[in-house]
C-alpha cells in the first residue's frame, strides 16, 4: 500500500498529469454545455404576441415547457394526434417534409409532435430500399405502429443479415424485451450523446499520455537501473505502477464522465433519461434501456474499452526504450480502431475495429453507435452482436496485456 | 561474505564488453579502474543482476544471484553511472519513494534517510526538487538511495562524478566508515578515489581484469618505471614526444619537474621515484595521456 500511495504520489505530482486532469474536467464541462448551445427555439412573446428567437438554456427550457404535454408513454393514440396534427399544415403549405414548413409554423403545433415524425416515418420504410416516405404517403391510422416496428426490424435482419439465422434470432429474441409503448420524456438529445464519446476519446489520448511514460521514462532516464537492483524493484514495482497508472487514468475517466453526465442531465433535466432510447435513435435498436440506461451503458462499455486500451498502452510502455517512441505508439494504439473502422471493408473492418484495445472508443467506432446499430461478426453461420464482441474483447484484452506488461519488465534486460 | 565473479563474459553484438573476468571480492572497499570502455560498467551491471551476462555466474557465499533473487536485492545498494530521478520529486519525495522500494518501514525510512541527509550534508536541501540542485548534490542524492537499506553489498559506478574536492574527501570517508565487514566495489577512471581507500583494486582492460590486488600488490610491478627529473621549460614540448609524461609542474628558476614513465631513464640526472596506483594505470592505459587519444602510438611507449 505504501508503494501504491508514493506512486500516486509520483504521478499527481508530474506537471503534465496534473495539467491533463483539470484540462479534462474542464472538457467535460464545456463538452456538456455546448449541445445547448445548438437549440433555438421560435417563441410567442406574451406580452405583445411577436415571435422571439430563443436560443441555448432558454430555448431548452422553453422546448420542455412545451413538450411537457407530449412526455409519457408513446401510445398509438399520441401518434395518431401527432399524425392528425401535421396531416392539414403539410397540405395547407404543400410541404412533402417538416424542414419546408415556414418556422413560424413548424414551431406551433407540428414541433410539438416532431420526435415522433421521424420514427413513423421510419416504421414504413421501404424493406428493400430503406427509403422513407412523405408524411403525407403515410397511412395515417397509428393504431399498428408497434406491430410495424416488428415488422420493420424483421425486414432489416432480412436486408443485412439474410444468411445470419442466428442473428436474426438473436436480435430478435432481444427486441422482444424492449419495452413498449416507448417513452418519450423531453431533454438529452443524440448530440449530447456525441460529445460523451468524444469526452470518451478525450480522456482515452489523455490516459495515454499519462500511462505511456509509465516504464519507458524510467528506462529512459536511468532510474529503472536502480530500481531492478532493489528488493521490491521488479515483480512489485512493475504491479504497483500498473495499477497506479489503472487508478489514475480511470480516475480520471470516472470524474470525467461524472462531471459530464451530471452537468448535462442537469441541463436537459433528469427527467428525459426516462425516454426510450428507439425514441431517440432508431425504432429497431436492440437494447431495452431508456436514455438513463444508455448513458450508463456507454460509460461503463467505454471504461472497459479504456482499461484495454490503457493495458495495451502500458504493455507498449514496458517494452519501449524512450517516452517518445511509447507516446508515439499509444497514441497510434488510440486512433487505430477509428482508422480500421474508416479504411477497411465492413466485414473484416467490424473483426479488426472490435478485437483491437479500445475498440469501443472512436468517433467513428464508439460503443454507444454499437449498441444503437445492428451490427453483428460471424464466424461461419455464428454470429456475435457487435456490443458484446467488444466486451469481450475489452475483457480478455485488460488481463492479457496487463500481464505482458509486467512479464516484459520483469524480464527486461538491456 | 564473499562475491564471486565466475568466468562472466558478455557482449554486444561483434563487441566483446566483458571477456571471461573471474574475480573473488571480499569484504573492503574495492576499486575497478578501467578506461572509458574497458567493460566497467557491463560487470558493475551484471554484478547488481541488471544485466544477464551471456556466460558465467556471480556468486553471493556461494549462491548465484539469481537464484538468490529478491534476497541479494535486500542486501544490495547501488548507484548506477546514470542516476535517473524524478524532476517532480523533492529530495525526501525520491528517498520515501526509493525507501519503499527497497522493502524499508516508514519508521526504519525516517530514521535512514535522516542519518544519511546528515552524513552526506543534504539536509539544507530536503525539501528542494532534485532537478534545481546541483551535479553534485543530484550525486549525493543518488549515493544517499544506495546506502538508504544499508547494504552488505554496495556497488557505485563512477560515485563522484560531479563532486567538488572537499565532497570527494567526505565520500571518501563515508565509504571507508561503511565498508566493515561489508562489500563495497567502486568503479571509477579518477584513480585518487579509491587509491587510499580501496583493500584490493582489479584493473579492467578490454573486458579483461588486467590485474588484481592490493594497491601494494599492484604497483610492485612498477617498481624502477617511474622517473622524476627537472629539465628546462622549452625542452619540455621535446620530452613529452619522447617519453610518457605523467605530471609537469613547474619549479622556480625556469625548470620543470617531470614524473614519467619508462623502462629505463629517459633523461641524464634522472630519480626514481617512489610508483602510485596512477603510474600503473598510466602505464596499461596510454591512451589515457593524450588529449587526442593515441598515447599508445607515441615514441617512447613504456610497452
Amino acid at each position: 500500500m505504501r508503494m501504491l500511495r508514493l506512486e500516486l504520489k509520483r504521478l499527481y505530482k508530474t506537471r503534465l498529469n496534473g495539467i491533463l486532469l483539470i484540462l479534462s474536467l474542464l472538457l467535460s464541462v464545456l463538452f456538456a454545455y455546448l449541445p445547448t448551445t445548438w437549440v433555438s427555439y421560435l417563441d410567442r412573446d406574451e406580452a405583445t404576441g411577436e415571435a422571439v428567437w430563443r436560443q441555448g438554456l432558454e430555448a431548452v427550457q422553453c422546448i420542455r415547457k412545451v413538450r411537457s404535454q407530449v412526455e409519457g408513454p408513446v401510445t398509438p393514440d399520441t401518434l395518431q394526434k401527432a399524425m392528425d396534427t401535421i396531416r392539414p399544415v403539410l397540405e395547407e403549405y404543400e410541404a412533402a417534409y417538416l424542414y419546408a414548413l415556414p418556422s413560424e409554423v413548424f414551431f406551433g403545433a407540428p414541433f410539438l409532435y416532431e420526435p415522433f415524425y421521424s420514427r413513423i416515418q421510419e416504421s414504413v420504410m421501404d424493406p428493400d430500399t430503406g427509403l422513407a416516405p412523405g408524411l403525407l404517403q403515410i397511412d395515417p391510422d397509428q393504431e399498428t405502429f408497434y406491430l410495424r416496428c416488428d415488422r420493420r426490424l424483421e425486414a432489416l435482419l432480412k436486408l443485412e443479415q439474410g444468411n445470419y439465422p442466428s442473428a436474426q434470432a438473436f436480435a430478435q429474441r432481444m427486441y422482444e424485451k424492449v419495452n413498449k409503448p416507448f417513452s418519450y420524456y423531453d431533454g438529452v438529445g443524440t448530440e449530447s450523446m456525441d460529445y460523451l464519446i468524444i469526452l470518451i476519446f478525450v480522456i482515452a489520448i489523455f490516459g495515454a499520455a499519462t500511462a505511456a511514460p509509465a516504464f519507458s521514462s524510467d528506462r529512459q532516464t536511468g532510474a529503472e537501473e536502480i530500481w531492478r537492483a532493489a528488493k521490491h524493484g521488479r515483480l512489485k514495482l512493475g504491479a504497483v505502477k500498473l495499477l497506479a497508472a489503472a487508478l489514475v487514468v480511470g480516475g480520471m475517466y470516472f470524474l470525467c464522465t461524472t462531471v459530464y453526465l451530471v452537468v448535462c442531465n442537469s441541463l436537459f433535466g433528469w427527467k428525459s433519461l426516462q425516454s426510450s432510447l428507439q425514441i431517440l435513435y432508431s425504432i429497431s435498436s436492440l437494447p431495452a434501456l431508456d436514455i438513463g440506461g444508455l448513458e450508463i451503458a456507454v460509460t461503463a462499455g467505454g471504461f472497459l474499452s479504456l482499461l484495454s486500451l490503457m493495458s495495451f498502452v502500458l504493455f507498449l510502455s514496458a517494452r519501449q526504450n524512450s517516452v517518445a517512441s511509447s507516446m508515439a505508439l499509444s497514441f497510434l494504439a488510440c486512433v487505430l480502431p477509428m482508422l480500421a473502422a474508416i479504411v477497411l471493408p465492413d466485414g473484416i473492418g467490424d473483426w479488426v475495429r472490435c478485437l483491437l484495445p479500445g475498440g469501443g472508443i472512436g468517433l467513428q467506432n464508439s460503443f454507444l453507435y454499437e449498441l444503437v446499430d445492428l451490427h453483428f461478426l460471424h464466424v461461419g453461420q455464428a454470429s456475435f452482436w457487435t456490443p458484446y464482441a467488444l466486451l469481450i474483447a475489452a475483457a480478455a484484452q485488460v488481463p492479457l496485456f496487463l500481464f505482458l506488461a509486467l512479464f516484459s519488465y520483469c524480464r527486461r534486460r538491456r | 561474505m564473499e562475491l564471486r565473479i565466475e568466468n562472466v563474459s558478455k557482449n554486444f553484438k561483434e563487441k566483446k564488453a566483458v571477456d571471461g573476468v573471474s574475480l573473488r571480492i571480499t569484504a573492503g572497499i574495492w576499486g575497478l579502474l578501467g578506461a572509458n570502455g574497458s567493460g566497467k560498467t557491463t560487470l558493475m551491471r551484471i554484478v547488481a543482476g541488471v544485466m544477464e551476462p551471456a556466460q558465467g555466474q556471480v556468486l553471493y557465499d556461494g549462491i548465484p544471484i539469481r537464484t538468490l533473487g529478491r534476497s541479494y536485492r535486500d542486501i544490495f545498494g547501488y548507484l548506477p553511472q546514470e542516476f535517473g530521478f524524478y524532476p517532480e520529486f523533492t529530495v525526501k519525495d525520491y528517498l520515501e519513494y526509493a525507501a519503499a522500494i527497497k522493502g524499508l518501514s516508514a519508521r526504519q525510512t525516517k530514521r535512514r534517510v535522516e542519518k544519511l541527509l546528515e552524513s552526506l550534508t543534504l539536509t539544507e536541501v530536503y525539501k528542494k526538487k532534485i532537478v534545481r540542485l546541483s551535479g553534485g548534490m543530484k550525486r549525493r542524492v543518488g549515493i544517499a538511495q544506495a546506502l538508504l537499506n544499508d547494504p552488505q553489498v554496495l556497488v557505485l559506478d563512477e560515485p563522484t562524478s560531479g563532486l567538488d574536492p572537499g565532497e570527494r574527501i567526505r565520500l571518501r570517508n563515508l565509504l571507508s566508515g561503511f565498508a566493515q565487514e561489508r562489500i563495497v566495489l567502486i568503479s571509477t577512471h579518477i584513480v585518487s578515489d579509491i587509491e587510499y581507500i580501496s583493500t584490493r583494486n582489479a584493473l579492467m582492460k578490454q573486458g579483461k581484469i588486467a590485474a588484481s590486488g592490493t594497491t601494494e600488490e599492484l604497483v610492485a610491478p612498477m617498481e624502477g618505471k617511474v622517473y622524476t627529473c627537472l629539465v628546462p621549460a622549452e625542452e619540455v614540448r621535446y620530452y613529452e614526444k619522447k617519453l610518457r609524461i605523467v605530471n609537469l609542474r613547474n619549479e622556480e628558476g625556469g625548470q620543470v619537474s617531470v614524473r614519467y614513465l619508462a623502462e629505463e631513464p629517459g633523461i641524464e640526472g634522472s630519480k626514481e621515484a617512489v610508483p602510485r596506483l596512477e603510474d600503473l594505470y598510466l602505464w596499461m592505459f596510454p591512451a589515457d595521456m593524450s588529449y587526442d587519444g593515441k598515447g599508445e602510438q607515441r615514441e617512447g611507449s613504456g610497452k
